[in-house]
């Protein structure tokens, strides 16, 4: 719609012209007249109405436009007077402002308004512009007028004012009626003589009209309208409603359009003619109505009218558009408040929340379902960050990263997310947000929250038995292919058949085949089926199941056993239905087989198993618990004590129990029975003889039988194991000593030997340790007995030497006295060493010699020279002069001492013979008698008995003074020889042990003359090498029977005797009869023999130790064999990775270099270079494969000199990328150089692989810390060591000791003999392996050390292993 | 091939990163080495690659590791993944997260250069 703008007034400019040409018109002046009619001409032209009349008022002049205007000339209009152009209404006020601008003087101007009647009799509203004119004089020459048409622009401003008020009454939300009659109103207002109707157009089934307003119309007309169906033949309203526009109905009556409609009559019947209807449009382009002016004659309307039809007609729209969106605000208010009362019932019901967010304030509201789901106190406003603190903190991130991303792209999102609730309940949210558009300027959100626990736990639920019903499909697929079972149904009426995919593979009959009762009787084997068909028959008759086995014979002619089971069952309809499996068990005869081979191949591991349970005291068993079956080892029946006839079961066991144990045990093993747990435990039996044993059990439950619950475990008697301990040393100190003492004979005499634990004190001696320290065999020697023997003056010195081993665990040797019981004085010789079998405290083992002898023998030659110079001094020799005649006797006081006589009172030859030993008596009075009656000299052994009833033994000589010839005197010494006697008899009794010994320790002994090549030997000797005893031996004969391997150093000794060296050598003899034996011979120069080599010396026959030790080894070596296969197959991937590597780059070099030859010209420099990288890799693949090879190797340890770096390095690079894929970082720390060590290298990286997969191990649960390994080599004191320290979880210090223990493991998967493995090949190359936990940090250090300088040694150890 | 593309081999092991950008070489492509995921990281080459042949293990930044950062720059390239250990989980986690290949080491020549010319054509 057009905005007119109303004409704007006469400008000053323009009064200005017009002054100046009426002034002109009004000067009489005749020069001027003829440029009157220029001027005429001029205002004519000028737009608008311009007049002009003398002083007086009478009109002089009109312009072309007045005339045109009024339709008059200006004599006319004088004729008729100027007021009658004036709407009568108007004339008043003219004439009053023209009267009144004549009474002051000078006259004023007339400014007003009126209404001057156009030529066709319509009036129009001027501006009305009078002013005086006047003469140079100043006197009032006359008058001039402009009128100007303000009618446009006074209506526009009504219209404007209206339609402001309108529209204020609009948005104040008036009522609608009210609002559309006085729009009516006003426009009937502006335009006089029109008749306004709005009617409104109701959108129902039928459109049609309901009076809006109507305020002016005969109320009978309206009611006409009212209700009326709109139809654009019946009259202008309907027709503008359809075509949309502007329907004139001038005058109805004539008008075609209306000729078949009532309404012409109608309208003209009220009065009426002319009506105009618009329609009224909405903002959507709809027809909300019609907006119609009547008239009551026939007329067309004007263009203002046109204008002021379209205006309202917008109003009206206006003002029914918001009418009606008022009505829908109430309806959706309404509505939105029984939404939200439902939405507040489903959000509870649906566990739903609702919120608003606005991401700038963060400002949230919240329903009261979001505060329940939440758990939030609803009186607090909800923050974002009280949201972020109860989001579950692993899916915080996820949530807020997409909140904010969301936040940032200004678009909604959905997310699902955990919670946490102030309880510590966890739920499963899942939110949905939308932005709300009415914020350009921020972002708000609107959005649900749902509590969907229940529905994930439900999934979850539902996810996890679908996932079982899948996974127990797939075992059982699996189980009947594995277990060879197929399954079938049988219906027996219609011998239908239905078979799953085994049962079809078990008759080997194609799946595509429908099998038939007939291939399956058919398929039978011919001697089964007569059985089989009568066993189905009778089975079907009475309607049960059946279990049958029988042969089958498939097409391929295969003989095959199955078992066949089904059980009845009714289908829908009541047929007799079979369903059953079928299973081939011909297999599971050949699985019997595959059982018994490796029954029988752990027989044998067994019987290695065996070697090493008698030697440390251990009995295996294996207890099936649902069974009740328990299979022992031959160790554990003799642990138990039990006949090895007899089977073992639980209730035999438990009535072993110790009764303060039975309680212990019997728990331990129903909580076994329930949970298949492992279990350790220390316990006492009572054996059928009534021993009590102390037993270790220590079970673990095998894996091999995943359907039962079966235990595998090992006895150990803890007190046995002790004694044997002890005993084994003692036996082992024996032959050392043997060996040891074999190099002089007299030093083996008087040896006892002895044990000592320094951590009980207790004491084990042998009998002639009791025999030397003259103590009772029935009392336990302790270390106070022993040092209160000791001489005193002795006794700090030994006790220093005692507590110094006992502190330092350090092998000693201590010279000293004892104090025998009745005063004799002992020279006693102890070595001790520690027992090198027992590890966690120190235990001796040692012998003391009595040297007495020895020492006696140096005393009695200092006494020989000492009385060579002064007789005198002679200790423990008196002399004697004897008269016989007279038996006067002169002693000296030494002889007083010796005989126990008072030297008071002189001593008669009667006194003498009544001390003299009654069994000594006879022959010592013979030989005196007999001097006394020749006068011979004699020399005298014999015993008296003292005073105190002690024995002495006398050595007496006596020589006639040859100066006195008249009479018979003698002179004479006795010396007391007590002591020499005693040990002469145990000299004799330690021979007689000797011997003994010699023939249990199958030791020989023997005398060699090198350069007569002379030999001696004992008995054993000749056994030992399987001659003839008695037979004369040349060195040739003995070199003949050296076995070839050994000769070398046979010869190498020969050399050395040859020219005096000491032999201490093992070697090997073959018999004349083949037999090997291992004899071990250690050979002196005698002293004797100055001039020429002359040898003594022991030959031990060490063979039966030998066949232990390598029996022992290989067994050891079979089993670190089979740990390194497992510790290897761990690193299965990490291999595959090793030589994925390189194979990946030949491969590619291999076809790079094709291409490369293939390219014309051929790249030749390039293909070498990739064929050179190709070689390279290779190489590298085969180095992997190398160092595999040695590891999977199993042959026997072999000694050289190893780089323990190059070793390490090749380990550390097979197992580089496990560690790698276990996040273990591998540092090392190598020593700058490493002397070569001789070692087995292959067991040493054993050792190595061993301790870096048990670091790995160790931190597989850190997580809070970088997994660190070191690997460190260093050198020191004679000895090459490595630690492999982790970063894991570290050992129990207390523990420390166990860990090395055969079995014992901290892993699940792990045999538990990788450490003790590790342990004995470390121990075997004469080094230690030891553990500590970390100083600093966590984790521990394992670390092994070996002698490096140790070339003499190494051969020793060679020799051994 | 009217414009030659840049593909880049990352792999800690001298065998593969040594050989493969040879025989990619001679297939029209041009071709850049890395032995590590840092290394190319820090590299010029990375707005210029189109694809990416890269190792699953590697010290420090594994091969996922720098897919999952290139995705985080929204440096988009495709990438074939090579690796000595089959692992299936960490298979469908980088071909989820948008890997074109993955292989197994050894490869054949036809395998890589096929996965190489897959994944440009995606790119």
């Amino acid at each position: 719609m057009r905005v007119r703008r109303s004409r704007s007034g006469p400008t000053p400019k323009y009064y200005g012209r017009l002054r100046g040409v009426v002034g002109i018109l009004r000067g009489a002046h005749p020069r001027k007249r003829g440029m009157e009619t220029d001027l005429r001409r001029l205002l004519d032209a000028l737009p608008g109405m311009v007049w002009t009349a003398t002083p007086e008022g009478e009109c002089n002049f009109v312009n072309r436009g007045w005339c045109e205007y009024t339709g008059l000339t200006l004599e006319a209009a004088r004729a008729a007077g100027w007021e009658t152009i004036f709407h009568p209404e108007d004339v008043d006020a003219a004439m009053s402002a023209w009267s009144s601008t004549l009474t002051p003087s000078p006259p004023a101007e007339i400014h007003m308004e009126a209404r001057l009647r156009r030529a066709d009799g319509v009036y129009r509203r001027f501006k009305l512009e009078t002013r005086p004119l006047h003469d140079a004089e100043g006197r009032l020459a006359g008058w001039c007028g402009a009128n100007t048409d303000v009618e446009d622009r006074s209506r526009a401003e009504a219209q404007l004012a209206a339609e402001k008020r309108l529209l204020e009454r609009v948005a104040t939300g008036s009522a609608l009626k009210p609002t559309l009659e006085d729009l009516c109103q006003l426009v009937e207002q502006l335009s006089p003589g029109s008749f306004c109707s709005i009617l409104l157009v109701e959108n129902a089934d039928v459109p049609r009209f309901r009076v809006g307003a109507g305020p002016s119309l005969p109320p009978g007309y309206n009611d006409a309208l009212e209700g009326l169906g709109i139809d654009p033949g019946y009259g202008p309203c309907g027709l503008a409603v359809v075509s949309r526009s502007t329907i004139i109905a001038e005058d109805p009556p004539c008008d075609p359009r209306w000729a078949g409609s009532p309404w012409p009559q109608l309208v003209t019947g009220f009065g009426l003619r002319s009506c105009w209807s618009a329609p009224i449009v909405g903002s959507q382009g709809d027809v909300l109505g019609i907006f119609a002016i009547y008239r009551a004659r026939a007329q067309r309307p004007s263009s203002q009218d046109e204008e002021l039809v379209d205006r309202f007609a917008r109003i009206a729209g206006i003002a029914i558009e918001r009418a009606r969106s008022d009505v829908a605000l109430k309806a959706g208010e309404a509505n939105l408040r029984r939404a939200n009362h439902f939405l507040t019932g489903g959000q509870r019901l649906s566990r739903t929340g609702s919120f608003s967010l606005d991401t700038v304030s963060d400002e949230q509201v919240w329903s009261a379902e979001n505060y329940r789901i939440w758990e939030f106190d609803p009186a607090i406003p909800p923050t974002m960050e009280m949201v972020a603190a109860a989001i579950h903190p692993e899916d915080r991130a996820a949530t807020l990263a997409a909140f904010a991303a969301a936040t940032h792209a200004k678009e909604g999102f959905e997310v699902s997310y955990r919670i946490v609730t102030p309880k510590g309940g966890v739920k499963h949210l899942n939110t949905v947000m939308e932005v709300i558009p009415e914020f350009p300027d921020r972002v708000v959100y609107l959005g649900s929250s749902q509590d969907v626990t229940q529905s994930r736990l439900a999934e979850a639920a539902l996810r996890t038995s679908e996932a079982r019903l899948v996974r127990a499909n797939m075992y059982l697929t699996a189980a009947q292919r594995l277990t060879k079972t197929g399954s079938y149904s049988w219906c027996v009426e219609t011998d239908e058949l239905d078979w799953s995919d085994e049962t079809y593979r078990i008759w080997g009959v194609d799946p595509a085949c429908k099998p038939e009762m007939s291939m399956v009787l058919d398929g039978i084997h011919p001697e089964d089926r007569a059985a089989t068909i009568e066993a189905l028959d009778a089975a079907t008759l009475a309607g049960a199941g059946f279990e049958m086995f029988h042969r089958i014979i498939t097409p391929q002619g295969v003989t095959k056993h199955v078992r066949s089971v089904a059980t009845r069952m009714a289908d829908l309809t009541g047929r007799s239905i079979y369903v059953g499996s079928i299973q081939d068990i011909s297999e599971s005869r050949i699985a019997e087989e595959a059982l018994k081979t490796s029954e029988a191949r752990l027989r044998r591991a067994n019987r290695y198993l065996k070697a090493a349970q008698t030697i440390s005291r251990v009995g295996s068993f294996t207890w099936d618990v649902e069974r009740d079956e328990l299979d022992w080892s031959d160790e554990n029946y003799r642990i138990w004590d039990v006949a090895s006839d007899i089977t073992p079961t639980t209730a035999l066991v438990v009535s072993a129990i110790h009764p303060e144990d039975v309680e212990a045990v019997h728990g331990l093993m129903s909580r076994a029975r329930e949970t298949g747990g492992d279990f350790e435990l220390v316990y006492r039996i009572l054996t059928p003889r009534g021993a009590i044993k102390h037993l270790q059990t220590i079970a673990t439950r095998t894996t091999d039988f995943p359907d039962r619950v079966v235990y595998i475990g090992t006895n150990q008697d803890v007190t046995e194991t002790k004694l044997a301990e002890a005993a084994l040393r003692a036996s082992e100190a024996a032959a050392t000593r043997a060996n040891k003492y074999l190099r002089g004979a007299q030093a083996l005499s008087r040896t006892g030997s002895f044990t000592w634990d320094t951590q009980t004190n207790e004491q084990d001696w042998s009998a002639e340790n009791f025999r030397i320290w003259e103590l009772d065999p029935a009392v336990d020697p302790t270390i106070d007995i022993v040092l209160e023997r000791v001489h005193p003056e002795d006794r700090e010195a030994a006790a220093a030497a005692m507590s110094a081993g006992r502190d330092t665990g350090e092998d000693y040797e201590v010279s000293y006295r004892i104090v025998t019981p009745v005063g004799g004085v002992k020279y006693l010789y102890t070595v001790a060493t520690r027992a090198q079998e027992i590890r966690d405290r120190v235990v001796y083992v040692g012998s003391t010699q009595d040297v007495t002898a020895r020492k006696t023998a140096e005393a009695e030659l200092a006494r020989t020279n000492a009385y060579l110079t002064a007789a005198q001094r002679l200790s423990r020799t008196g002399s004697y002069t004897w008269d016989v005649a007279s038996d006067q006797q002169d002693w000296s006081a030494e002889n007083f001492r010796i005989w126990e006589f008072d030297p008071a009172a002189p001593p008669t030859m009667p006194m003498v013979m009544a001390r003299l030993h009654p069994d000594d008596r006879q022959r010592a009075g013979a030989s005196i008698e007999r001097g006394a009656r020749t006068g011979e000299d004699f020399e005298l052994h014999y015993r008296i008995v003292t005073p105190s009833g002690g024995v002495k033994h006398l050595h007496t000589v006596s020589t006639r003074v040859k100066e006195i010839t008249d009479r018979l005197v003698y002179i004479g010494s006795t010396q007391d020889v007590t002591e020499s006697k005693l040990a002469e008899a145990q000299l004799a009794r330690a021979n007689t042990y000797l011997t003994a010994a010699q023939r249990l320790s199958q030791t020989g002994s023997f005398t060699w003359d090198v350069e007569a090549d002379a030999h001696n030997w004992s008995e054993v000797i000749y056994r030992v090498f399987g001659f003839e005893p008695g037979t004369s031996i040349t060195m040739d004969m003995m070199m003949r029977a050296i076995h070839p391997d050994d000769l070398l150093e046979v010869q190498n000794l020969l050399s050395g005797a040859r020219v005096g060296e000491n032999f201490d050598l093992v070697f090997r003899i073959v018999t004349p009869n083949g037999d090997i034996r291992h004899a071990h011979v250690v050979g002196h120069r005698i002293d004797q023999y100055p001039d020429r080599p002359v040898f003594m010396g022991a030959l031990q026959d060490i063979t039966a130790r030998k066949m232990a030790e390598e029996d022992l080894n290989r067994a050891r070596a079979e089993l670190a064999h089979v740990a390194r296969a497992a510790a290897l197959s761990t690193l299965t991937a990490s291999i595959a990775h090793e030589v994925s590597q390189p194979l990946a780059g030949i491969i590619t070099n291999a076809s790079t270099t094709q291409r490369m030859l293939a390219a014309e010209p051929p790249n030749l420099a390039r293909a070498q270079v990739t064929v050179q990288r190709t070689l390279r890799d290779a190489n590298r693949a085969s180095e992997v494969i190398k160092r595999l090879r040695a590891l999977f190797s199993r042959q026997l340890p072999t000694f050289e000199p190893v780089d323990l770096h190059d070793a390490a390095r090749e380990v550390l690079a097979l197992s580089a990328s496990e560690l790698q894929r276990r996040r273990v970082i591998l540092r090392t720390r190598f020593a700058e150089s490493l002397p070569l060590v001789q070692a087995d290298r292959i067991q040493l990286q054993q050792v190595i692989l061993n301790l870096v997969l048990n670091a790995a191990d160790a931190m597989s649960d850190v997580h809070d810390r970088a997994r660190d390994l070191w690997v460190c080599t260093r050198v020191g004191s004679g000895q090459i060591r490595l630690d492999v320290r982790d970063s894991g979880t570290g050992i129990d210090p207390e523990r420390a000791a166990q860990l090395f223990q055969p079995f014992h493991t901290t892993k699940p998967d792990g045999m538990g003999i990788g450490l003790s493995i590790s342990r004995s090949i470390v121990e075997a190359h004469g080094g230690r392996l030891s553990a500590a936990p970390n100083e600093t940090g966590p984790g521990a250090t394992f670390s092994f050390s070996i002698p490096c300088d140790a070339t003499a040694e190494a051969g020793l150890v060679s020799r051994q292993a | 091939m009217a414009k030659r593309q840049l593909v880049c081999v990352v792999d800690d092991d001298d065998s593969v990163r040594e050989a493969l950008p040879d025989l990619l070489a001679s297939y029209g492509f041009d071709t850049e080495s890395f032995s590590s995921a840092e290394a190319f990281l820090a590299s010029d080459s990375v707005a210029a690659t189109r694809c990416l042949v890269l190792d699953v293990a590697m010290p420090g930044m594994t091969g996922p590791e720098l897919q999952t950062e290139l995705a985080r720059l929204q440096v988009d390239i495709a990438i074939v993944f090579i690796t000595a250990h089959a692992d299936p989980l960490i298979e469908a986690q980088v071909l989820q997260h948008g890997a074109c290949a993955f292989l197994l080491k050894p490869f054949t020549e036809t395998a890589i250069v096929e996965a190489v010319n897959a994944a440009l054509a995606r790119g």
